[in-house]
């Protein structure tokens, strides 16, 4: 009988070995052995299985290609060049093409954020990283004139109001691009160009409440724990 | 800051060699008590776990534990560019967050100093406690008699089953062509003249089925050390542990093969 069953199947070990085999998994508690979504795409799926895996590369793929012309950017605009890319400024006098197209980006952005949709940009200004034609990050600055101090490592504020001149309300890095200085150097661009011909100082910078990563970049660059934060309007 | 000198380039060198087969990205932990890195390959059937203790070190400091995560095939061809006998030198700077792992190779009369730097990257990987558990049988045997094994009976099987008794370990696969095996006896005194000898320490026989594919790049580490121990235990992953002299271990979890129910 074993060997009937075999022979139906595709010639491999089985064809000799008696009892098939079964590969099983570890199973350490990791959190990837349930259907975790990919990192980048968001898709769930079972690392290990087959199917899934092939199922999740198809996925990825797409979603590959589309989010690759999504961040496509041949435009030019006021830039800064910085060491490996430029920084391009996009605020209400730039042409409605363009205005539109940062809108876009920042909107796949806010989409990775969970963050709500922006669909007027108003006395905001984009300011985006560009290497190689590609968008690697964007940041959403706007004037705001209070902030208050961190609680270091908390989620709560101390003090009272400090007198700040530009909020960051949204800083994203394309997931492949992190971890090579793009969110560093897009704030040290806002702090420079914000204010047209007038540097704003780190200490009249201050994020929205942050996410994770957000803390983790915003105390790199201010290089203190109780950084100035603000609420949105 | 982060600075760790090994005398010897030649053993990381050969641990990357090792790892770099069943893993691509890792992230490697530095604390004061040393490097770790555990890494499970994509396909969830295999876990690496090494461990290089601080007092393995030349020189050893780590004033803020850190998780870097590395390419490692990146690294491995880095790290040919150092000599075996070269010194080496890993530093990272933490103080405006560590965005690259630094390297720097001199050579054995100080004329020659060359220094390279890796890009980091951000893995998501959750790190897992593995227990520790009291197993039915310990193999010991010499690992370039393990990886001539796994190399004889990959050209079989894609399967090997170690069956484990009191008298000794016998490893058998079986494919289209035909099937194979080798017997190991028991030895009773490891040490001394016989650096081939096998023991086994065992409570109850033991059996397992594994792919031979995972077991090939176990045996990538056997160039690392003399010897390998293979822990079993009936229905829980098997463990290769490759000790790396005075200085730590490299070791290998996999899920076994199991009948099917059918």
């Amino acid at each position: 009988m074993a060997t009937s069953t075999s022979a139906s199947k595709a010639p491999g070990i089985e064809a000799v070995v008696v009892r098939k085999k079964t590969q099983t998994f570890l199973d350490f508690g990791q959190k990837q052995l349930t259907a975790e979504p990919c990192k980048q795409c968001g898709m769930a799926y079972q690392r290990g299985r087959t199917d899934d895996e092939h199922l999740h590369k198809k996925f990825h793929r797409a979603w590959q290609r589309r989010q690759d012309k999504a961040l496509l950017w041949h435009d030019d605009c006021e830039s800064i060049v910085c060491a490996n890319g430029s920084v391009q400024i996009v605020d209400a006098h730039s042409p409605q093409r363009i205005v539109k197209r940062a809108l876009a980006i920042l909107n796949l952005a806010n989409e990775h954020l969970g963050a709500c949709k922006v669909d007027v940009l108003g006395e905001r200004k984009v300011f985006l990283f560009i290497d190689k034609g590609r968008v690697c990050g964007c940041i959403l600055a706007e004037r705001i004139d209070k902030a208050r101090r961190l609680v270091p490592g908390l989620s709560e504020c101390q003090g009272g109001f400090i007198r700040v001149v530009c909020g960051i309300s949204r800083i994203w890095v394309v997931p492949g691009e992190r971890r090579r200085g793009v969110g560093v150097q897009m704030v040290r661009a806002v702090a420079m160009r914000f204010v047209y011909g007038c540097p704003v100082g780190l200490d009249q910078l201050a994020f929205t409440q942050p996410t994770d990563d957000g803390r983790a970049l915003a105390e790199r660059v201010f290089g203190r724990r109780d950084f100035l934060v603000y609420v949105e309007e | 800051m982060i600075e760790a000198v090994l005398a010897q380039a030649s053993i990381f060198k050969k641990i990357v060699e090792a790892l770099k087969e069943l893993i691509s990205e890792t992230n490697i932990d530095f604390s004061e008590a040393g490097i770790s890195l555990q890494a499970m390959d994509s396909s969830h059937i295999a876990l690496c776990n090494l461990l290089l203790r601080d007092d393995g070190f030349k020189s050893y400091r780590c004033d803020r534990a850190l998780t870097l995560g590395v390419n490692l095939n990146s690294l491995s061809k880095l790290l040919k560019c150092a000599g075996n006998d070269d010194e080496m030198r890993i530093f990272a700077n933490d103080d405006s967050g560590a965005d690259q792992l630094n390297f720097s190779f001199e050579s054995a009369n100080s004329e020659r100093v060359s220094e390279f730097s890796l890009k980091l990257m951000d893995i998501d990987a959750d790190s897992v406690d593995i227990p520790d558990m009291d197993y039915q049988a310990i193999i010991d045997m010499s690992s370039s008699e393990f990886s001539r094994i796994i190399r004889d009976l990959s050209s079989v099987g894609e399967a090997v089953s170690i069956d484990a008794t009191k008298q000794g370990v016998k490893f058998s696969s079986a494919g289209d062509a035909g099937k194979g095996s080798i017997l190991l006896k028991h030895q009773k005194s490891v040490d001394g003249d016989s650096a081939l000898a096998t023991s086994i320490e065992i409570n109850e026989p033991v059996s397992h089925s594994l792919a031979l594919k995972f077991l090939s790049s176990f045996a990538k580490a056997a160039p690392l050390t003399d010897r390998v121990s293979i822990h079993m235990t009936e229905d829980v992953p098997v463990m290769f542990e490759f000790k790396i002299s005075e200085i730590g271990h490299i070791r290998f979890y996999l899920a076994p093969q199991i009948d099917d129910e059918e």
